[in-house]
């Protein structure tokens, strides 16, 4: 494999890491199970 | 209906496993949202079980915080990588929604010099629309506006907007010139539909101008023997996307030109075989 | 050919005509009894008792807010456009009929720390609420937001409105009440 897809796939599992640390996921979850009317072109 | 068109089904079906959501009107609300699926899917259509990554990473600049949104970037990372636009080909519904449109009967506009010029655009919506106007949004009024999803994405009128609109009436209270504009868009996205294969993905999509990115590194995804190819150009003839070579950044993986080259030098990577044509291609 | 062109501006027009149709009969009116919402109770259903807590802790419900006043019930969330454009006009407007009616701010954020920030950037003084997620959900049927509903001092739901209003509207939509 490749060491630039190496460096990608470690670095996408850093983000993920941090993103899961830092409860992001709550955040995605949040707008996703509430409409945001303007979101989807209702506005 | 090829394998392609099986495994679409499939995903849109599994992306949007929540039917009684149609009956009732209600959008899912379970864990499952907070994972993003690979592809075009509102996460406010009633069937959709999981968020759509280009709304989750628009959420981030959205409202009255902004945040940087690691998990969504590293799954779009991820994705990317894995999968870079095989994705668009074979597990996004609305790509599978413009398959399905392309095969009405009717004229069909393709190959047309100047067109494909418009696959620059893609890359300015995405700029524009996803990246600067957000934030400069914030920045201005101290309020971020997911400014793809509100201004542009059929995804969302159709997906999202339609159903909600005919199953509750209430909703019809908030309705203003954005869904005007919206469903104006939407109709112009269906009936281009018909005529130009995947104009959203070639034009528009800015998740495709990710994936696209990784086109060419993904584990999966279409490669060039570049010992065996000869220029001749049949790939960019047969290509539905138009893509000037099998495997750039246009190519969705559809596997259309894996059987036109006349030198088998279009090959399908075989991410547990990383690097090279399967023994299939090479006999 | 012509049978396609005529297929196509159908098709167009039909999507656009959808669009403005959704737009003209969009009740604008507080009071739509008639129609099903995207909350989950109706008009002139009573109201479910939501427990409720102030950012700072104090807690109270939906019910022993009615009891000398009606009540004005905002759901909104930080993350929301249309919510947070609409909060200064509801913080004007109690400032001046807060002594007629309870305006209930009550913000689904996951993180209330993210609806303190924006409250305190913004000045804005009237109560704002927070309560159990899941009960808002079930009891009052949240699933798209703002939504504005005026709960009487009976209980009962007389008006509800989804989606963003600005000064004019909210004082049409709160004219039941205020009028009185």
């Amino acid at each position: 494999m490749h060491c630039k897809n190496i460096g990608i796939y470690v670095l996408a599992l850093v983000l993920l890491v941090i993103g899961l640390y830092r409860h992001d996921y709550i955040y995605v979850w949040q707008k996703a199970s509430t409409i945001c009317l303007e979101c989807i072109g209702i506005g | 209906m090829g394998k392609r068109e099986i495994i679409q089904c499939i995903t849109a079906a599994a992306c949007n496993f929540n039917v009684s959501g149609f009956m009732n009107g209600r959008i899912f609300r379970e864990e499952s949202k907070a994972v993003c699926v690979p592809g075009l899917n509102c996460y406010s259509c009633p069937g959709a079980v999981a968020a759509c990554p280009l709304g989750a990473l628009q959420s981030a600049c959205s409202g009255t915080v902004l945040r940087i949104p690691f998990y969504v970037l590293g799954t779009l990372l991820l994705f990317g990588i894995i999968f870079g636009r095989f994705i668009c080909g074979w597990l996004c519904p609305f790509g599978l929604i413009q398959d399905l449109l392309y095969r009405i009967p009717g004229p069909k506009i393709e190959h047309v010099p100047g067109l494909s010029v418009l696959r620059w655009f893609r890359y300015m919506i995405a700029i524009l629309f996803v990246c600067i106007l957000p934030v400069a949004a914030y920045l201005i009024s101290g309020i971020g506006e997911p400014a793809f999803c509100k201004y542009i994405c059929p995804a969302g009128t159709l997906e999202a907007a339609v159903p909600l609109l005919l199953l509750d009436q209430s909703l019809t209270a908030a309705v203003g010139w954005i869904t005007g504009w919206k469903f104006f868009l939407l109709g112009i996205f269906l009936v281009s539909m018909i005529f130009i294969y995947r104009p959203f993905c070639r034009f528009i999509c800015p998740l495709g101008v990710w994936y696209g990115l990784f086109n060419h590194r993904a584990a999966l995804g279409i490669s060039v023997l570049e010992e065996h190819c000869t220029h001749c150009g049949i790939c960019h003839r047969v290509c539905p996307m138009e893509a000037t070579i099998a495997g750039n950044a246009e190519c969705i993986s559809c596997g259309k030109c894996t059987d036109s080259c006349p030198s088998s030098a279009i090959y399908f990577r075989n991410p547990i075989r990383y690097g090279g044509p399967t023994e299939e291609k090479n006999k | 050919m012509k049978k396609i062109i005529v297929f196509c501006i159908a098709v167009m027009l039909s999507t656009s005509i959808m669009g403005c149709a959704a737009q003209e009969s969009s009740p604008k009116e507080g009071n739509n009894s008639q129609h099903q919402t995207a909350v989950n109770t109706k008009a002139d259903e009573k109201a479910p008792n939501l427990q409720l807590k102030t950012l700072d802790g104090k807690k109270t419900s939906v019910k022993q807010l009615y009891q000398d006043k009606p009540v004005y019930l905002n759901f909104w969330a930080s993350w929301c456009p249309p919510c947070v454009q609409e909060m200064p006009h509801i913080e004007h407007l109690q400032k001046e009929y807060g002594s007629k009616l309870h305006f209930v701010a009550v913000t689904v954020d996951e993180n209330p720390s993210d609806a303190a920030d924006f409250i305190k950037k913004n000045s804005i003084t009237m109560p704002v609420y927070t309560g159990d997620l899941k009960a808002i959900t079930q009891q009052y049927g949240v699933s798209a937001i703002p939504v504005s509903i005026i709960i009487d001092t009976n209980g009962k739901i007389i008006a509800k409105r989804v989606g963003g209003m600005d000064e004019q509207e909210l004082k049409e939509f709160l004219a039941p009440v205020l009028n009185k």
